[in-house]
C-alpha cells in the first residue's frame, strides 16, 4: 500500500505536489523498471562483505565487496578498506545493499550518481570507501560481461608494458641504501617513496628543521640521481614548518614532496606550494572529484594522488584523472590497502594519459603480505617487473578469488590507527 | 538581503538575561591600577572571588563595565565576552572563569575542555646575551631577542652560538621595520631558522605586508595590536601569519580561544604575547592548555615556574594560583 503511494507520485505525473515539496516520494522500486527496455537482463542478486584481518592485531583490515548476479558464475570483487574505520565501512557497504539487489550492475555511472547523491550529505571517508567497493565490483562484473578488462573498457592501456610504480624505502639507517639501490638496478626499479623522521609541532626549532633536511638530502645521495624519490610528510607538518623544508629540499630534485600539510584547507596547501619549485602533490584523503576540484582548479598542486579505496572506486578515480588531465597535473595514485583495490587502481592507471606512477604500500622485498596476496590470487600481485606492474589481461579487474580462501584470515574487529603525542601531551599528527 | 531584520533577531538573542540575583550573581567588583598592568576583582553574592588582569585602565571604565555586568550570573562569561570591548574585557574574562572554576571545582582549563597538554612551552624576553645563562638556569629554553633590520642575522648567529643545542630563538621587530626591512631581513634569516620572526612591521596595508611572506617562508608571527578574532581572520586570509601572537593584556581567553578556533582551520598556532604578571600568565597557561593549537606563551621570569623549558600547570580550582592583594609584581 504504502509503495502504490509512493509510485503514485513518479516523475511529471506527480499529481498534486504540495506547496511546500516535501511529499517527495522515495522510488525504491524504480531502478530496474525505469530501464526495462534500455538495461541489460543481468541482476544484482547479492551482496556479501568480507572483513579480513591479515594479523588478528591488524590497524587495516581489508574490507572486500562481493557482488553476485543471476548470471550462472558471474560475479564482481572490489575493496572498500578504510584504515582504522572497517567496522563502519562494512556496515555501510550493507546500507546500500536494498539498493543493490535488482539492480542493473552494468550501469555503473547510474549507480553511483545514486550512492552518491542519495546519500543526501555527500560522502565522507566512510561513505567514499563503501561506494569504492561497490563500484570497483561493478566493473569486474562489467568487464567479465563484456569479455574485457577494465583498462580496455576506459580505452587504455596508454603503455601496453603496465604501469610504472614505486615501493616504500623503508631503510632504518643511511647504511641501509646501497643495498636497496643494488636490489632496485636488479629488479629494475626506478623510483621510491619515504617519510621524514619523527612528528611535527605548528612551528620547529632549528634542530629539527636541519635533522629532516639532511634525513633526505641522505636519502638522495644513499640512492643516487638515477632513481626518482617521493618523500611524503604524511601531513604531520604545519604549512610554516612545511615551507621551510621543501624550499630547502629543492636541489635534491624530489619527484614530489606529498601532503605538507592536511588537506582540509587548499589555500593552505597552496602557501606551502607558492614558494617552492619542489613538486606537491596530495589527495589520498580525498573522497570524489568535487574534492579535487579546488586543488585543480587553483593549481596548487603538481600532482594528485586519490585512492580508488576511498575517493569512490574506478568511476570516481578517472574522473579526478580527467578533471587533473585538463589542469596539465598528474596522477599518482595512493595504494596503501589490499590487493583489489591495487589490481583495480591499475586499471584506471593505464587509461589515464596523465598518469605518472603508482604507489604500493610494499617495501623491495617481500614480507607477510604479499605472500598473501599471491596465495589468494594465484599470481605476485602488484609485485613490479622492471619497475612495472603488469596488466591484467582477464575480463573484469583480471582476477580469480575464492571466499573460502579468506576464512584463514577473519576479521579480526576494528583497529583504530596510530595515536602520536607532542613531547608535552599534546595530539600529533603522523 | 534583510540584514536588517537578522541584526534585530540577533540583538535579542543576545539581549542581556534579565539581572538574576541568587548566589552566583556578580554582586561587586574593585580595581587595582599598577604601573603595568590593571588588576581586578569581582565577588558574587555568595562571596566567591574572582581576579583578572589586563593592560591599565581608567578607573571609569571600570566602574562602566562592571556597571554592565552586575547582577549577571558569573557562569555566564561567554554572554558577558559580547557586552564589553577593550581591554577591560580581558580581566573580566579571566575574573569570570577564576569564578566558574572555583564553582565547578576545576583548573579553568578543565571547565574550557582541556588539558590538552601537561605542560606550556615557555619563552622569555632576552635583551642582552649576558642574561643568557640566569634565564636558563630559570628553565627558559626560548628567547624572545629584539632586533633591527641591520643586525637581525648576527644577533641570532651570536646568541645561538652563546647559547649552544637545545635553545631556539624568536626575533622580535616590535613592528618598528618597514615591510620592506622586514622582508629583507626574513630573508636574510630564513636558512638559520629562528622559531619565527616577531612583529617585523606594523599592520597597515596587508598587501605590503605579504610581500614579506612571499619572498621567504621565514615564519611570521602578529598580533599584539589585535583586539577582535576578525583581526586574525583577515591575516589568516591574507596568509602572512605563522603565529598568532594575541595580547593576554588585550584579549580575553574567551576572545582568544575564538581566534584559536579560527587558525585551527589554517593550520597555524597560537603564541599568547604576555607582558603582564602573575594573574595574566596563569590566564595564559589555562588558555594554553585548552586549545589544541598552542604552541609558546611568553611568561615573565617570576610569574610562573619553568622547568627544561615548560611552566607547571596550576591544578587547583580556578586561576589555581594563591594571589595576595596589593602584591601584583
Amino acid at each position: 500500500m504504502q509503495r502504490r503511494l509512493f509510485l503514485g507520485a513518479i516523475g511529471a505525473s506527480a499529481k498534486a505536489a504540495d506547496i511546500c515539496g516535501c511529499s517527495f516520494a522515495p522510488q525504491a522500486a524504480l531502478g530496474a523498471e525505469a530501464f526495462a527496455g534500455v538495461g541489460s537482463k543481468i541482476k544484482i542478486t547479492n551482496v556479501k562483505v568480507f572483513g579480513v584481518s591479515l594479523t588478528p592485531d591488524s590497524d587495516r583490515p581489508y574490507v572486500f565487496v562481493k557482488l553476485e548476479t543471476n548470471q550462472p558464475g558471474l560475479h564482481g570483487w572490489g575493496e572498500g578498506t578504510l584504515e582504522g574505520k572497517a567496522a563502519a565501512v562494512m556496515a555501510c557497504v550493507e546500507d546500500f545493499k536494498d539498493f543493490l539487489i535488482g539492480a542493473d550492475p552494468m550501469q555503473v555511472e547510474h549507480h553511483w550518481q545514486s550512492m552518491y547523491v542519495h546519500s543526501f550529505y555527500r560522502a565522507g571517508p566512510v561513505i567514499g570507501s563503501a561506494i569504492s567497493g561497490i563500484d570497483q565490483a561493478l566493473w569486474d562484473i562489467r568487464g567479465k560481461a563484456l569479455g574485457l578488462p577494465v583498462y580496455k573498457l576506459l580505452g587504455g592501456p596508454i603503455d601496453p608494458r603496465g604501469v610504472r610504480g614505486y615501493y616504500h624505502l623503508r631503510a632504518r639507517t643511511k647504511a641501509d641504501l646501497p643495498r636497496i639501490r643494488e636490489e632496485a638496478g636488479r629488479q629494475g626499479i626506478t623510483c621510491f617513496k619515504s617519510g621524514i623522521p619523527g612528528y611535527y609541532e605548528w612551528i620547529e626549532t632549528h634542530a629539527k628543521i636541519s635533522r629532516a633536511v639532511q634525513a633526505m638530502a641522505d636519502l638522495r645521495e644513499g640512492l643516487g640521481d638515477g632513481i626518482d624519490l617521493g618523500i611524503d610528510f604524511h601531513a604531520k607538518t604545519s604549512p610554516s614548518v612545511a615551507a621551510i623544508l621543501v624550499k630547502e629540499v629543492e636541489p635534491l630534485k624530489l619527484l614530489f614532496v606529498e601532503e605538507p600539510c592536511p588537506p582540509e584547507n587548499v589555500k593552505a596547501m597552496q602557501r606551502i606550494a607558492r614558494r617552492s619549485t619542489t613538486p606537491i602533490a596530495t589527495g589520498e584523503r580525498l573522497v570524489a572529484a568535487y574534492a579535487c576540484r579546488e586543488l585543480i582548479e587553483m593549481g596548487v598542486v603538481d600532482i594528485i594522488q586519490t585512492d580508488i579505496n576511498h575517493v569512490g572506486g574506478i568511476t570516481a578515480l578517472w574522473k579526478a584523472g580527467a578533471l587533473a588531465e585538463a589542469s596539465g597535473i598528474a596522477m599518482a595514485p595512493h595504494a596503501c590497502e589490499g590487493p583489489i583495490g591495487g589490481l583495480a587502481t591499475l586499471h584506471v592507471d593505464a587509461a589515464m594519459p596523465n598518469f605518472l606512477v603508482q604507489e604500493i604500500c610494499s617495501g623491495i622485498e617481500i614480507g607477510l603480505q604479499e605472500k598473501v596476496w599471491h596465495e589468494w590470487l594465484g599470481f605476485p600481485a602488484m609485485r613490479m617487473v622492471n619497475g612495472r606492474f603488469p596488466l591484467p589481461e582477464k575480463p573484469g579487474l583480471g582476477f580469480e578469488l575464492k571466499e573460502e580462501s579468506l576464512k584463514k584470515y577473519p576479521f579480526g574487529g576494528t583497529r583504530p590507527m596510530a595515536r602520536v603525542f607532542h613531547e608535552d601531551g599534546s595530539v600529533a599528527e603522523w | 538581503m534583510p540584514s536588517a531584520l537578522i541584526a534585530r533577531r540577533l540583538r535579542l538573542a543576545a539581549q542581556p538575561a534579565p539581572f538574576v540575583s541568587g548566589p552566583n550573581a556578580i554582586a561587586e567588583g574593585r580595581h587595582w591600577r599598577t604601573p603595568r598592568f590593571s588588576v581586578v576583582r569581582l565577588r558574587t553574592q555568595a562571596g566567591l572571588t574572582g581576579y583578572g588582569e589586563c593592560a591599565p585602565l581608567e578607573q571609569a571604565e571600570f566602574d562602566a563595565a562592571l556597571a554592565q555586568i552586575k547582577g549577571r550570573d558569573a557562569t555566564s562569561f561567554e554572554v558577558i565576552r559580547t557586552l564589553l570591548t577593550g581591554p577591560v574585557d580581558a580581566a573580566i574574562n579571566t575574573a569570570l572563569l577564576d569564578i566558574t572554576g572555583k564553582l565547578a571545582k576545576a583548573p579553568i582549563y578543565q571547565v574550557l575542555g582541556g588539558p590538552t597538554r601537561n605542560k606550556v612551552r615557555a619563552m622569555a624576553t632576552l635583551d642582552d646575551v649576558k642574561n643568557l645563562d640566569n634565564l636558563k638556569k630559570q628553565g627558559y629554553r626560548a628567547f624572545r631577542v629584539p632586533i633591527t633590520h641591520a643586525n637581525a642575522a648576527t644577533r641570532l648567529k651570536e646568541f645561538r652560538q652563546a647559547a649552544g643545542d637545545g635553545v631556539d630563538f624568536v626575533l622580535d621587530g616590535a613592528g618598528k621595520l618597514s615591510p620592506g626591512q622586514a622582508s629583507t631581513v626574513s630573508a636574510a634569516i630564513e636558512r638559520l631558522h629562528p622559531l619565527w620572526l616577531d612583529e617585523p612591521c606594523p599592520l597597515a596595508n596587508i598587501r605590503a605586508v605579504s610581500k614579506i611572506s612571499e619572498e621567504s617562508v621565514t615564519p611570521l608571527g602578529f598580533g599584539r595590536a589585535a583586539m577582535r578574532p576578525i583581526d586574525f581572520q583577515e591575516l589568516l586570509r591574507e596568509q602572512v601569519i605563522d603565529v598568532l601572537r594575541p595580547d593576554l593584556a588585550k584579549m580575553s581567553v574567551s576572545s582568544i580561544r575564538r581566534a584559536a578556533a579560527i587558525a585551527e582551520t589554517y593550520y597555524t598556532a597560537v603564541a599568547p604575547y604576555n607582558i603582564g604578571g602573575r594573574i595574566a600568565t596563569a590566564a595564559g597557561l589555562h588558555l594554553a592548555a585548552s586549545i589544541p593549537n598552542f604552541y609558546l606563551l611568553d611568561i615573565p621570569p617570576g610569574t610562573a615556574t619553568i622547568k627544561d623549558g615548560f611552566a607547571v600547570l596550576p591544578t587547583a580550582p580556578g586561576l589555581g594560583i594563591e594571589i595576595t592583594e596589593g602584591d601584583w609584581a
